[in-house]
């Protein structure tokens, strides 16, 4: 990457100006009223994309963005135009428009504002601008600190990773899925714009430094839908309008579409003949294209899956983590102390988590994995307010209920009796509490220890004990720390089938485990964390494939091999 | 969650906490429900105190009763022999009730860091600290039972003072858990108060008059005497468990409206800086 180039475009009514750079007024000049809005924006840019080093709007510190783009440095146009702002101070800053003019569609925008993000090495922040200024969308960025493009270093480690993004905008609702997940389901009011979905979607997986490498919008179960992909991560613009049928068969036409020399499809809906082609033109066709095609042929882009997402009534996610941040003093005994006191306490903090999220909506099941000292307990105690946060918000929609061995047991009682206490505390009256009693004793297989006090309990036992009682009452909201390894291999696969039916009952549950399998097998998403970040979040394979990596380079590591940059 | 009910939604931000609005008649019998629970487990401490003891629950009665023996031993013979005049069943009355009221002072102090560590414990502290309370109230019902065995024993007469008696009862766990929730509040930032408090409470039990009479308080303090509650708390009871008087009615009824009213402001601080609190255990 070389040095920033300072630059303006303004792109006004279909047209484009350009000053202060002699490619992108070259590129202006080759093709004045563009086909679209979009593929102007981003051909102008593309003499410069390459040299472009940061693309912010706005400074990391936030505000200064509403003086240095209403300070009439530069200004927005008020007909909804995109403009490229630089500052003396060799940054360049993108504005989106939200209220996009109606022959421009907003994935366009979207389109034209993540192939900058593409083009740049590293991208601090991106807010969603306004075409009389920066208002309150753009403050709710300013605080979350969006980023949509980062390459993190942690010690002996460069993550990087493209993801496929899925925005699907129903007429009342939205969802989206990265890598075949659905990290996002919700009501979309009307004010909602499909770039302000994207930058929230995109706020989630902060941290995982994603790089994007596709995306696919979609504006209704039948609408219109758009692919947009970098297949060479070059600067070029692969948008193309194309009205496909609203089903993955379109994507795969459309995408196939804007492949270079490949012949027009002119029956959509003959999957046969798709998939004959597909074939026949693999060889030719670049190795993550190819994939692609697979991941949305397999599963990635059901439409049963698309319409029973939007038909789902209950679509509201029970958990919202956005960006929370805990810290925790070094030493807590000092921090009350006397030394504590006259000493610099800020420096004794240590970030336990940083900027973590997620959605979790009902019948999901997250599994969170990583190290140990990673933040996995930590972000379940955080969920259940036992751990201050110090940023961000956790949004909960009915109780959460953290389960571990050996947590919230009374040593001293019996099994019995500690059946009831957990069953009470799940909000279960006395008499449906002492109802339950029988079954998880059966199901614990614990027998006539149950009658023991549970200071005398295994370890299994204990574990076996607390999951049973767990899963023998409807919860809505289930966190277990560590309690699947309980018991034995026959107990596991018991209380797998179990966990299942728990699961029917349409509740969600986050589940921590070291062990994978559950994870692989049985999580619908993963939160990868490292340190108190997140790295990745997306489909379990994934997730495990990446920490199984991690692991075997750590163990190189120890070996003394040398260390290599993450596979991308 | 059962049918009917509103699912609560609740927002952790850095400030604290917010819960969503829940129709009243739920948050009545959230509080109802959150009370049998707390009795609940309340009655489980019992049986939990007394786990692997030879005798069992016997010792619910038998401590008390040691308890009693102990105290005739002292005054028989040790504070005779030191010249105090304090009968035995005065010095009985005030203990038991004293006694209630140093456990709840003392205790109080870990509450709210103690709270911490139920999982899955409710948003609002409203079990752990009517657990509590309610494991006292259990404690202290076996002693008053005990001390009006006692009592009736010596010759005393059993009468209607002693519905008056446990009106007075009622204000001094008032009182007592007042301070035990302002002092869970202090004590989750200040671990130390707890090494304090204890002892601040063995001085506040011989500045109230248990071991003498309040007419042995020099006048030129009084004024300073009188507003210790237990100043009035002691000989009310006293007189209304051996003489059958009521009296000090006025500055009973006072501590008791009082200490209700300032547990409000106490239970929403402890709520707010619960979060504070905890993640320090």
């Amino acid at each position: 990457m070389g040095p920033l180039r300072t630059c303006s475009a303004y792109v006004i009514g279909g047209e484009i100006d350009a000053s202060a750079g002699a490619p992108l007024a070259a590129a202006a000049a080759a093709d004045r009223r563009p086909r679209s809005w979009t593929e102007a924006v981003i051909e102008a840019l593309q003499p410069v994309g390459a040299e472009i080093d940061h693309v912010f709007n706005g400074s990391p510190g936030g505000l200064e963005s509403r003086t240095v783009i209403g300070g009439g440095e530069t200004k927005l146009n008020a007909d909804g135009s995109v403009s490229l702002l630089t500052d003396p101070g060799q940054r360049a800053y993108l504005a989106v428009p939200l209220e996009t003019p109606p022959q421009l569609g907003g994935t366009q925008v979207i389109a034209g504002v993540l192939r900058l993000v593409a083009c740049a090495d590293e991208l601090f922040q991106i807010r969603l601008g306004h075409s009389h200024g920066f208002e309150e969308e753009v403050l709710r960025f300013s605080e979350t600190e969006l980023a949509i493009l980062r390459r993190r270093r942690l010690p002996r480690r460069i993550y990087d990773r493209a993801c496929s993004f899925i925005l699907l905008l129903g007429p009342d609702r939205a969802v989206v899925w990265i890598d075949g997940v659905v990290v996002y389901s919700g009501h979309r009011s009307r004010s909602t714009y499909p770039s302000t979905l994207i930058f929230d979607l995109l706020a989630q997986v902060d941290g995982g430094e994603i790089r994007l490498e596709s995306l696919l919008v979609g504006t209704g179960p039948k609408g219109l839908r758009r692919l947009w992909h970098d297949d060479d991560r070059l600067v070029r613009l692969t948008v193309e309008e194309a009205a496909a049928g609203g089903s993955a068969l379109g994507c795969l036409i459309d995408l196939l579409a804007n492949i270079d020399d490949f012949p027009p499809i002119a029956a959509p809906g003959l999957e046969r003949a798709l998939g004959r082609l597909l074939m026949d033109r693999r060889p030719r066709l670049d190795e993550g294209i190819w994939h692609r095609f697979l991941a949305i042929c397999s599963s990635e882009v059901r439409s049963s899956l698309e319409s029973a997402w939007l038909n789902q009534k209950d679509f509201d996610p029970l958990i919202k983590v956005q960006g929370v941040t805990v810290r925790f003093p070094r030493n807590p005994s000092r921090t009350y102390s006397f030394e504590g006191l006259f000493g610099e306490r800020d420096q004794d903090l240590f970030e336990a988590l940083q900027r973590v999220g997620f959605r979790l909506s009902t019948g999901e099941i997250l599994g969170v994995i990583g190290r140990n000292g990673s933040g996995k307990s930590t972000l379940l105690r955080t969920i259940t307010g036992q751990h201050a946060i110090q940023e961000g918000e956790i949004w909960t929609r009915g109780r959460p209920i953290l389960l571990r061995p050996g947590a919230g047991m009374r040593e001293d009682l019996n099994g019995r009796d500690n059946i009831i206490t957990a069953a009470l505390f799940m909000g279960l009256s006395l008499r449906q509490a002492r109802s339950i009693v029988d079954e998880v004793v059966d199901f614990a297989e614990l027998g006539d220890h149950i009658d023991r006090p549970y200071k005398y309990y295994s370890d299994g036992m204990r574990a076996r004990l607390i999951f049973s009682t767990a899963t023998a009452i409807t919860s809505d909201i289930l966190l277990l720390d560590e309690l699947l390894s309980a018991g034995d291999v026959a107990f596991q696969a018991k209380a797998k089938t179990r966990l299942d039916g728990f699961i029917e009952r349409a509740r969600a549950v986050i589940v921590v485990e070291h062990g994978l399998s559950f994870v692989s097998q049985s999580a619908t998403k993963v939160l990868l964390l490292h340190g108190g970040v997140p790295l990745y979040y997306g489909s379990p394979s994934s997730g495990v494939d990446r920490y199984l990596l991690d692991l075997m380079a750590e163990a190189d590591h120890a070996r003394g091999l040398p260390l290599q940059e993450r596979p991308k | 969650m059962a049918k009917g009910v509103t699912v609560p939604i609740t927002i952790l931000t850095p400030k604290g906490s917010r819960t969503s609005f829940t129709p009243l008649r739920e948050q009545v019998d959230a509080v109802v429900r959150d009370t049998r629970v707390a009795w609940f487990l309340a009655t489980l401490n019992l049986r939990r105190d007394v786990f692997g003891l030879w005798l069992g629950k016997a010792w619910l009665v038998l401590e008390p009763l040691l308890q009693a023996g102990t105290y005739y031993v002292l005054l028989k013979y040790i504070f005779n022999l030191s010249g105090a005049s304090v009968s035995f069943a005065t010095f009985f009355t005030a203990a038991t009730f004293w006694r209630s009221h140093a456990t709840i002072t003392i205790g109080a102090c870990n509450l709210l860091v103690d709270s911490g560590r139920f999982v899955g414990a409710d948003i609002s502290l409203r079990i752990p600290y009517l657990e509590f309370l309610f494991s006292e109230l259990l404690n202290f019902l076996i002693r008053f039972a005990v001390l009006i065995v006692f009592l009736s024993a010596s010759g005393y007469v059993v009468g209607g003072s002693y519905v008056y008696l446990l009106y007075i009862a009622i204000a001094q766990f008032a009182f007592s858990f007042c301070l035990g929730i302002w002092l869970s509040v202090l004590g989750g930032f200040f671990r130390d108060l707890s090494r304090v408090v204890g002892h601040v409470v063995w001085l506040w039990w011989f500045f109230s008059p248990g071991l003498y009479s309040i007419g042995q308080v020099p006048d030129e303090i009084r004024w300073l005497y009188d507003l210790n509650p237990f100043a009035h708390i002691m000989p009310a009871m006293i007189e209304a468990a051996t003489n059958g008087l009521i009296t000090e009615v006025g500055p009973i009824t006072n501590i008791l409206f009082v200490s209700l009213l300032l547990m409000i402001p106490g239970g929403l601080i402890a709520s707010q800086v619960k979060h504070r609190v905890l993640f320090r255990v």
